[in-house]
């Protein structure tokens, strides 16, 4: 009789769209290696059905409401969290595809290898959004932050592309020590990488005396650093110097991509580190991140007041509302998931309709992006004036639009968790805030045009910013659909159930 | 069909949107024009149709199931707030919601006429369709605020459309003074719902339930202020008295009462079918209809003073509508006169009573002042009286159905005024031991409905009778699209009073779920007198201008009765010097307050916060955009720097 071996039981369901997506870009990969001629946007569009195909799959897959579903050895967890997240960076990575296929061509960079790294990309953000294990978080992070360094290098041969991928991959490698040296000590503490169980190790060895044990204090350090890892990767301030050089380097998709997709994704990790795996230090970690909130609110908007580069005030804005849902995540545990995840949603279709109106006025060869390219444009291109003046207020939280009602939720969430300081000063910057979005606005609508700009339409531009405007205005007036989708994404506490 | 009753308002809003957004981009402009009417009349007359067939529908229900709501969407929900977006339909909304769409119907007919040759008429349309939509939400609206929308709605509307000639300076003035005038009335309105919201923990009138969640509904809960007070200790007031007092101030600025009617004879100044439609039949009759529909709230109270309000209000406007010259302020003071007949006959509790009137009021006075309108078309923009005269024979369609809306104004048998009229004096005189206030109430409105029938006699001599003054103008009568209208009005204005006749009282049985008050009682002494008055008093006026003083009667000249009455003509004409009142006392103080803040506090308080503010911001933007200098060795070492910081912060908070 053979020795038996015990297979641990494996759930593909779990991993379906993850699997499906990084098959489709290594079969893309190939496909495009064996396509004739120069044109390359067949591989955009392949890659579009191959979100689409992902997008099906994760909604097959979707466990029931209130259930989960773990596999390989508790490492990957499959609950409604993170299904809706999975969706909404599918939608992203989807807005980033559509608004690159024209672009690249235009500006001369267009190799069919961009899109498999967007889906690969987009695969290591769903990986994020669902390990349960410091392992498979370090390893979402590194395939994340790889295809990243290559995507804001895209821009070959531009100097600033390069420049700031190496400025990326230089901070992004010194910021990974800092992860991977928490998630160590964290293994050193606690015995385990399982965020289950380093829950379940907290919670016993600090109800056993009143001494803080030696295995607590190495997590507790391990989990600053995994944090600290983190936010440099939403770039919080001041761990987030890298984000205007890099942002204004990289391909205008690229960054738009990287300002929603990698902060969605990165957000939602650290969120499930935090409730599932350190929740029991909350009363030290809830300071910290308060802090960095607010620096990050206070300090992002305002360097973006006075910024007359367009490409560079959103990404300083963009580091503003890192500080936002920031406040959503230490909330998390009371209404904090889902006012992350409406905030995401609102945040992500404003920031990729801005960037896509960015990339109509973007000109080959050049790298102004000037604000003055905005003067008058309501009289030559009424449409797309509008459709800025949305995103601007949207982000900028005025009513009705979807982004008042994301930072609606955030600062109720934070009220009724207690934390009135925050919401004060989330209040504060953004008045502050809305100075630079109006100012884009009064250009747009009251000034006269500076210089002539031919903004260039195509398919996917105009698809992507009609969504985003649609998207935008519906959910600020009809917000209540899209709050029982994110009330019913719950994050998995326990295995199985 | 009763669950279709949102489609009411939704087709003139249909029609605004149509007219708003494609036809005002047609460039021919008689197809512009036509379009325009053909659309905002296909609108209203659509909603007219499905209004009757959901009446009709609610008719054939037994009468304690006559209220049907229709939910169509959460409106707000944050805390305990919880407001639907839901209509209702109950006999009260059901008469005030065909007289809306009826009336308005003809008046959007003959709006093709009288603005035939206006170079903005898809504007008007718009306005006129958008107007509909919010006095339909007003009156159909199942909740303080929605009615509190279609409430502002109106004001908006009919502040765009007294101000539509907006070039004239006393257009766009008039415009924002009734806007301005009404805002007093709003605020109070606000107070009422924060009240009736705190008390009550709902602003739904009738409780309703959709989809398992109960709205609840605060007309059915009024017992539970009863007794109520508020107040310092030796000075308390019932909850119940301050909210009724909050509407009724609302009330007088909506329906043009005391204080705040000053705004309804400037209103005039915007196109005669606006006039008829939001400042006569309409839009001035929400006040009343508000009392009607929250009267479970008032108290004995408020209620004395709303019957003041409504007789005082009726006196003074009667006796400035004497004194006018202008053929559409005569029909303006009529109305707040008339308004105040309605408000007081709901003050002496006879809810019914008011709505009939006002029901009435709103036929014969669209009437009236859609004949106005035609008569000023006729005359090629004239509206001083002493330049008319003569017209019955040029405008003879005109001149009949005009005399039906007089006289049926002035309370003469059989026509649907007289009616009405008659409910409330006959119920004041039947009544007057109720209270000791009821006699001196029945004897002004008797004397102020004299007076109506004097001012209208005097109207139609001045207009119809005697010879041409002004021989600028050749008179014509009007297209057939207008004067058809006016037909169909005369005839509804003969019939309408079958409504609640005497012996068969159909209204008050109709609205009885909703008033639960018994038929008003017949009293044929007061019929006679009051007949014989109005007829005594109508003939004189006609006699004195038309026959014993017609020569004396000249372009820009003074009136006949002047010589006898001097100062007294003179503060009747300015209706009692109400104007120069406000205009010696509030209007300075507010232009002091107003001007401090625009000369002083705003430039050195608030502008120079705001700068400062923006300048210490824009130094700091400044600043951090020179900390990012690109090294990437700086990056590195703040990085590095916020470790040690949080490491630090962690090992010493432990």
């Amino acid at each position: 009789m053979p020795p038996e071996i015990v297979i641990p039981a494996i759930d593909v369901r779990v991993i379906a769209p993850m699997l499906t997506i990084f098959a489709w870009a290594t079969v893309l990969l190939m496909v495009d290696l064996f396509m004739p001629g120069k044109d390359r946007k067949l591989t955009g569009y392949l890659a579009l059905a191959g979100l689409a195909v992902t997008a099906l799959v994760t909604l097959a897959v979707q466990p029931a409401p209130g259930t989960s579903r773990t596999s390989f050895s508790n490492m990957v967890v499959l609950d409604s969290f993170g299904t809706t997240l999975t969706l909404i960076l599918l939608l992203i990575a989807a807005f980033s595809i559509a608004i690159s296929i024209n672009y690249l061509s235009y500006h001369n960079i267009e190799m069919g290898e961009y899109y498999p790294l967007i889906l690969f990309a987009t695969g290591g953000m769903i990986l994020l959004g669902q390990s349960t294990n410091l392992i498979l978080v370090f390893l979402g992070v590194e395939l994340l932050s790889i295809t990243l360094y290559v995507l804001t290098a895209f821009f070959y041969p531009r100097y600033t592309s390069e420049e700031a991928g190496l400025k990326y991959l230089l901070l992004g490698a010194f910021a990974a020590g800092f992860l991977i040296y928490g998630i160590a000590l964290i293994y050193g503490g606690a015995g385990t990488l399982d965020l289950f169980e380093i829950g379940a190790f907290l919670n016993t060895s600090l109800a056993v005396g009143s001494a803080f044990p030696p295995g607590a204090l190495l997590v507790l350090i391990g989990g600053a650093l995994v944090l600290i890892g983190f936010c440099f990767k939403i770039s919080l301030v001041p761990f987030h110097m890298w984000t205007p050089d890099v942002y204004e380097g990289s391909p205008t998709p690229v960054a738009a991509f990287m300002s929603v997709g990698t902060k969605g994704a990165a957000f939602a990790a650290l969120l499930r580190i935090l409730i599932v795996a350190l929740l029991p230090f909350k009363i030290y970690w809830l300071p910290v991140l308060g802090v960095l909130a607010t620096l990050t609110m206070l300090f992002g908007n305002i360097a973006a007041l006075m910024q007359p580069n367009m490409k560079r005030m959103l990404a300083y804005s963009s580091v503003g509302h890192a500080g936002y849902i920031t406040i959503g995540i230490m909330t998390a545990g009371t209404h904090g998931t889902e006012s992350f995840l409406f905030y995401l949603l609102a945040y992500a279709l404003a920031n990729m309709g801005a960037f896509a109106v960015l990339i109509t006025l973007e000109r080959r060869g050049e790298m102004a992006w000037s604000v003055d390219d905005f003067a008058g444009l309501w009289k030559r291109y009424p449409l797309l004036a509008i459709a800025m003046a949305t995103f601007m207020l949207s982000l900028a939280g005025v009513p009705p639009t979807a982004g008042f009602f994301g930072k609606f939720f955030v600062f109720a969430a934070a009220w009724e968790d207690g934390q009135i300081f925050l919401v004060f000063m989330g209040v504060l910057s953004s008045a502050i805030a809305a100075f630079f979005y109006l100012r884009v606005i009064m250009r747009m609508f009251m000034d006269e045009p500076v210089r002539e700009v031919i903004p260039i339409f195509n398919r996917g531009l105009t698809i992507t910013i009609g969504i985003a405007v649609v998207g935008t205005i519906v959910f600020g007036l009809l917000p209540t659909p899209l709050v029982s989708l994110v009330q019913n994404s719950v994050i998995a506490l326990g295995v199985g159930g | 069909m009763l669950d279709l009753i949102w489609l009411i308002p939704l087709l003139p809003f249909i029609g605004f949107l149509i007219n708003t957004l494609y036809t005002g981009r047609i460039a021919d402009v008689h197809t512009r024009e036509r379009t325009a009417g053909y659309v905002a009349v296909g609108a209203v007359g659509a909603a007219f149709i499905v209004a009757l067939l959901a009446f009709v529908q609610l008719g054939q229900l037994p009468e304690e199931a006559r209220l049907h709501q229709v939910v169509l969407w959460t409106w707000l929900a944050t805390g305990s707030l919880n407001v639907p977006f839901g209509l209702m339909l109950d006999p009260l909304a059901g008469v005030m919601m065909l007289l809306v769409t009826g009336v308005g119907t003809l008046i959007h007919i003959y709006s093709i006429g009288y603005m035939h040759g206006d170079k903005r008429v898809a504007r008007y349309f718009a306005y006129l369709n958008l107007f509909i939509t919010m006095m339909l939400l007003l009156v159909m609206g199942n909740n303080l605020l929605l009615l509190f929308l279609g409430w502002e709605g109106v004001g908006l509307c009919s502040f765009l459309l007294i101000g539509y000639w907006y070039e004239k300076r006393s257009a766009s003035g008039a415009a924002v003074k009734a806007f301005v005038v009404n805002r007093i009335g709003d605020a109070a309105i606000l107070l009422a719902m924060m009240a009736i919201f705190f008390y009550f923990g709902t602003l739904n009138f009738f409780t309703t339930t959709v989809n398992g969640i109960e709205y609840p509904g605060f007309i059915e809960e009024t017992s539970r202020i009863a007794g109520v007070t508020v107040g310092i200790p030796g000075q308390t007031f019932l909850i119940g008295t301050i909210i009724s007092l909050l509407l009724l101030i609302g009330v007088t600025g909506k329906s043009a009462q005391l204080p705040l009617f000053v705004w309804l004879p400037d209103a005039m100044a915007g196109p005669t079918p606006v006039s008829a439609l939001i400042h006569a039949a309409t839009m001035v009759t929400a006040g009343v209809y508000l009392i009607a529909r929250t009267h479970a709230i008032f108290t004995p109270t408020t209620l004395a003073i709303v019957t003041w309000v409504g007789a005082l209000t009726a006196i003074i406007a009667a006796t400035a509508a004497i004194a006018q010259w202008d053929i559409k302020r005569v029909l303006a003071y009529s109305t707040v006169s008339q308004l105040g007949f309605m408000v007081a006959a709901a003050g002496m509790g006879i809810y019914v009573a008011a709505i009939f009137h006002l029901l009435t009021h709103g036929v014969f006075k669209a009437l009236l002042f859609l004949g106005s309108g035609s008569v000023i078309h006729g005359t090629h923009e004239t509206q001083d009286m002493r330049r008319m005269g003569g017209l019955r024979e040029h405008m003879p369609t005109t001149f009949w159905t005009y005399l039906i809306g007089a006289l049926s104004l002035a309370g003469i048998v059989p026509l649907a005024g007289f009616w009405s009229k008659d409910e409330i004096i006959a119920h004041a005189w039947k009544h007057q031991g109720d209270a000791g206030y009821i006699l001196p109430v029945f004897f002004i409105l008797v004397l102020s409905s004299a007076m109506t029938a004097f001012y209208m006699g005097r109207q139609m001599a001045l207009v119809f009778w005697g010879k041409q003054r002004d021989h600028h103008y050749h008179p014509h009568e009007s297209p057939s699209v207008m004067t058809i209208p006016l037909v169909i009005l005369a005839g509804l204005t003969v019939l309408a009073g079958a409504l609640n006749l005497p012996g068969s009282h159909w209204l008050t049985d109709w609205l009885h779920p909703v008033m639960r008050e018994e038929a008003a009682q017949f009293s044929i002494g007061v019929a006679v007198f009051a007949t014989l008055l109005a007829a005594g008093s109508g003939y004189l006026g006609w006699w004195l201008y038309a026959v014993k003083f017609a020569n004396k009667i000249t372009v820009d000249g003074k009136d006949p009765l002047y010589h006898w009455t001097g100062d007294i003509w003179d503060s009747m004409a300015a209706a009692w010097y109400f104007d120069a009142l406000y205009n010696s006392t509030i209007v300075p103080a507010y232009r002091r307050v107003a001007g401090f803040f625009a000369a002083v506090f705003d430039p050195q308080g608030i502008d120079g916060i705001v700068n400062g503010v923006g300048r210490l911001f824009g130094r700091a933007s400044n600043g951090a955009r020179t900390l990012q200098n690109g090294f990437v060795r700086t990056y590195a070492l703040a990085f590095f720097l916020g470790v040690v910081v949080i490491i630090g912060y962690l090992i010493t908070a432990l």
